[in-house]
């Protein structure tokens, strides 16, 4: 939408007779002034700094003193498997990314479809249902840290309440990894829900009462008209949720800190304990290249996987 | 030059909902119930949905209240029996992590990069939306593809830069880069202030009026939904901003409150009651801008045809 629109903004003007500003040097210098300040920040900010991370990550630096040059001896020692953390580390994002993203967006249908029937009080249902998902991520994690207590949560006082004894959630690595993918389903469910809410509205109302004249039932309307138009807004949720579950990170540091043992110990986990605890700037630049392209490949086999199941109209 | 401004804001509020994708337009109703369930199995599912939602933020409100012993007892009531601020207090006067401190670096850093972001991204998104100048499309295209650059790409040079340039534990990296490199908020506003009807601009050019007059007296008081929401997008994402405090920020004292958080809990992870305190602060704001900007989200939802 935004490309069609800067195309047809100069038709627009042109129609107006408004061409004589273009390419006249004051015109120019006027519209740097007002773009000025967001072009040059993005330049500083965001572009050139790309490059420095490929340079120094082909070098051997601490950031303080000047980098040695060692070519690939960063990736080597990723692909290589003398960093038996990389792999631990990637393994565990990817048990994140395979745990959190389906059942979230699953989570978030079945909210969207709860939460879009027209009832009294639905607004309210809807932001309390969003309240979590504003919250600071250390908050989140804080307070799930502590639903998850062995001792003291609430989890398992409840399962007390039924004569079972909880699990230590926090001291077992599988366990602390789903106690670490719920409180994100539950941190995220309300983005997800907004999300699905806004693609229920695409579905046209007229496939729907076709649908009902047919006999169609209720489940067999939402498998058969209302799920193949929510497939393109549910693969944009895949990819966003896929690329931000490579980058989880405050929640980890602060209900696990990694662990226990390196059970939920994350890629950027890793990466920032290489560049700031240890001061491997060089190394941690080749994880972050490293992950760039993991993040591209990803999304490009989900691309591609897109094509069998996601119904554009 | 008189701009008759309910007149313009009418028109905008007839404008604006062919902007988002749906057939809200002409204000047709939706037949459809669109549930699958029963309204009274409907409500129950949504007292269920929303226990589980704030349940545990009501929980840590009540604890923050509650005497240590009773925080971590295993008969758990909601309501703090003996009540008591005890847990605000330790956390205020503990001397080692000042949380009140945290709290005004948190709100200072919020408030400027608010402030300068709407100016920076406004003023931008004029330019994209309403001039015409040499490099305005290649400079558009820059700042789309920037979108796409994961963040960690950048964090390792930027913090080099810093402690070259002695900026390395000050505030600059938390308010300056937020507030100059926002191509979100800039692509936002634009969009809007493309809906807003050239004409008001071709009055005023005619009547001798410059561009940064139109942009300060027409364009800004028309865009004022889309500004708020900015507003709220940014105080939600600098607020609860976990990263960059922690990678740029070493001394105590310029901690922002989601840094003092992780720090009060490492240090104390066994004291919950000020803990959940501290938790309950950190929150505050942002369930108050929440609720403020309710309007916003309920509008943008609206504006898709829900009701």
């Amino acid at each position: 939408m935004t490309t069609e629109q800067a195309i047809q903004v100069p038709a627009d003007k042109a129609a107006r007779g408004q061409v004589r500003h273009h390419g006249s040097g004051r015109g120019n210098l006027r519209g740097w002034m007002f773009v000025g300040p967001v072009v040059l920040g993005t330049l500083a900010f965001n572009v050139i700094p790309v490059a420095p991370t490929l340079v120094t990550s082909f070098t051997d630096w601490d950031g303080l003193s000047a980098p040695k040059f060692t070519g690939l001896a960063n990736y080597e020692q990723m692909f290589s498997g003398s960093d038996p953390l990389f792999g631990r580390s990637l393994i565990n994002t990817l048990i994140y990314t395979v745990g959190y993203v389906p059942v979230g967006i699953v989570i978030g249908i079945a909210l969207a479809l709860l939460v879009n029937n027209r009832l009294r009080g639905m607004a309210v249902i809807r932001a309390l249902i969003f309240l979590p998902y504003v919250t600071s991520l250390v908050a989140v994690g804080v307070v799930s840290r502590w639903v998850f207590s062995d001792q003291y949560g609430i989890i398992n006082a409840i399962l007390a309440a039924f004569g079972i004894t909880g699990p230590h959630w926090l001291g077992e690595p599988a366990s602390a990894m789903a106690a670490v993918i719920v409180t994100a389903i539950w941190a995220n469910m309300g983005f997800n829900m907004i999300i699905i809410l806004a693609g229920l509205q695409g579905v046209p109302e007229s496939l729907i009462e076709a649908a009902t004249l047919d006999g169609a039932g209720r489940l067999s309307r939402f498998v058969h008209v209302t799920l193949p138009f929510l497939t393109p807004t549910i693969f944009m949720l895949s990819i966003l949720q896929t690329i931000g579950s490579f980058q989880v990170f405050a929640l980890i540091l602060v209900m696990t800190g990694g662990g226990p043992g390196d059970g939920t110990y994350v890629y950027i986990y890793h990466l920032w304990y290489q560049a700031f605890t240890l001061r491997k700037m060089g190394y941690a630049s080749a994880l972050a290249v490293a992950l760039f392209a993991i993040l591209l490949a990803v999304t490009w086999i989900q691309n591609r996987l897109s094509k069998r199941w996601v119904f554009y109209q | 030059m008189t701009i008759d401004e309910t007149l313009a804001r009418e028109q905008i509020e007839q404008r604006r909902p062919t902007m988002p994708e749906g057939d809200a337009g002409g204000g047709r109703r939706r037949h459809r119930s669109g549930g699958i369930l029963a309204p009274t199995a409907v409500y129950v599912a949504c007292v269920l949905v929303a226990i589980v939602a704030i349940g545990p933020f009501l929980w840590m409100l009540s604890s923050s209240f509650k005497e240590p012993g009773d925080v971590i007892s295993l008969t758990p009531r909601l309501l703090p029996h003996p009540f008591t601020g005890e847990n605000y207090a330790y956390l205020i006067n503990n001397g080692v992590l000042p949380f009140l401190r945290f709290l005004g670096n948190s709100a200072y850093i919020t408030v400027l990069v608010i402030l300068g972001r709407l100016c920076v991204c406004a003023l931008g998104a004029y330019g994209f939306a309403r001039l015409q100048f040499r490099g305005r499309d290649a400079a558009f295209g820059l700042l789309l593809a920037s979108l796409m650059i994961p963040d960690m790409l950048m964090v390792l040079p930027l913090y080099s830069a810093y402690v070259e340039t002695g900026l390395i534990n000050t505030h600059f990296p938390l308010i300056i880069p937020p507030i100059v490199a926002n191509t979100f908020g800039t692509f936002l506003l634009r969009q809007f202030f493309l809906t807003i009807p050239r004409e008001y601009d071709e009055a005023a050019l005619v009547d001798g009026a410059s561009h940064f007059r139109i942009f300060v007296s027409i364009i800004l008081p028309l865009s004022k939904p889309a500004l708020a929401t900015l507003a709220v997008l940014t105080f939600v994402n600098v607020w609860n901003d976990f990263f960059g405090p922690l990678v740029y920020l070493s001394d105590v004292d310029k901690f922002t409150v989601p840094v003092g958080l992780a720090f009060f809990q490492t240090q104390d992870s066994t004291q919950y009651g000020p803990l959940m305190a501290g938790a309950t602060l950190a929150i505050i704001p942002t369930v108050l801008v929440f609720v403020f900007a309710q309007k916003y989200f309920t509008r943008g939802i609206s504006m898709t045809g829900i009701k």
